[in-house]
């Protein structure tokens, strides 16, 4: 039977307050197969919380560069300097382009929805 | 912005000054934005959780952060199989799933340190543009793979998606509120109209730039 948002929220919260030191991954699989999802939707699931735990990696590293003295630009320029470690100088420069736009992008978007 | 040249003379320094100039508008535009969303709408409290509770209460990057993301990320792609998610998420990439829950909870998270006066103000906006680099860090990380030509278009739509808008993001908000306690949810509330107070000071420089007015903007800023 399908459940709203708030009762599937609901749902795991008190599983995980009954149980807080529950494994956060085996919380997740059993409530997807309990609501009998799509392979498709648990790789969908599986992807986006690997990006929570980078998302965490990466401001847990920058948080702790920073406690080090290191400012964000000097942090983000070694990063990039490992990403991009081995192209060639102008396969360098399109790709930061390419970086660089996504964010300009977004708030020149933004700014011009706002207008309308 | 294009860049010709990325080494020790030419384009990194640029690039990274470009990249937190961007997130820091970035983050400011949405603080007002989302400022503007809930200012015009309460939300009742549904039950409240220790586990909630434990995430505003523990350190800016505790364990218990990627445990609730995750909850929620769960909780969103189970509801929109099902047809039952309340909001729209019309990106529904994994990214794009992820860095909405990220933005919304960071700043229910930071907003109730502010109101708590645990951070103050020019520390919450700046670990908010912390986490817009770190996502951005983080995707062009996976994307760019190492020995592997690259499709600059892809690059530039991947990232963008770390850049979650204020109508992605604002509904996480709204439901992280329904379960912790009215006082915990006065303080995000309160934390929340402090940063999108801030953020008026940079959105008002980005104003200033723009070569048409921006009539709505300028209105927000009371200029």
């Amino acid at each position: 039977m399908a459940k709203n948002f708030d009762e599937i929220l609901t749902s795991m919260l008190e599983q995980l307050e009954n149980n807080p030191d529950q494994d956060i991954e085996v919380l997740v699989k059993g409530e997807c197969e309990k609501m009998g999802v799509s392979e498709e939707s648990m790789a969908l699931l599986s992807e986006t919380n690997e990006y929570i735990d980078g998302f965490a990696e990466k401001m847990a590293a920058l948080q702790k560069a920073k406690e080090e003295g290191k400012s964000r630009k000097q942090w983000m320029l070694e990063e990039m300097d490992r990403i991009l470690e081995g192209r060639d100088e102008q396969e360098k420069a399109e790709i930061v382009s390419a970086i660089s736009d996504a964010g300009e992008n977004v708030n020149n978007e933004t700014l011009n929805e706002e207008e309308d | 912005m294009k860049f010709i040249a990325y080494n020790e003379d030419e384009g990194r320094n640029e690039f990274v000054s470009h990249v937190e100039g961007e997130s820091r508008k970035y983050s400011a535009l949405q603080s007002l934005l989302s400022g503007r969303k809930l200012e015009q709408e309460e939300v009742e409290s549904l039950k409240e959780f220790k586990e909630v509770q434990q995430f505003l209460d523990s350190p800016v990057g505790d364990a218990s952060e990627a445990k609730l993301k995750k909850v929620f990320a769960t909780a969103i792609i189970i509801a929109n199989e099902q047809g039952t998610l309340p909001f729209s998420i019309e990106d529904k990439s994994p990214i794009a799933i992820a860095s909405a829950v990220d933005e919304g909870l960071n700043r229910v998270k930071l907003s109730y340190k502010l109101a708590n006066e645990d951070l103050d103000a020019i520390e919450v906006a700046d670990k908010l543009i912390d986490a817009t680099v770190a996502r951005v860090v983080t995707v062009a990380d996976k994307v760019i793979e190492r020995g592997v030509p690259v499709v600059l278009n892809r690059v530039c739509d991947v990232i963008a998606k770390v850049y979650p808008p204020a109508s992605v993001f604002v509904p996480v908000i709204k439901n992280a509120e329904k379960f912790i306690v009215t006082a915990a949810k006065a303080a995000v509330r309160k934390g929340l109209n402090y940063v999108a107070e801030g953020a008026k000071t940079v959105v008002r420089s980005v104003a200033k730039g723009l070569d048409k007015a921006r009539k709505k903007l300028i209105s927000w800023l009371e200029l």
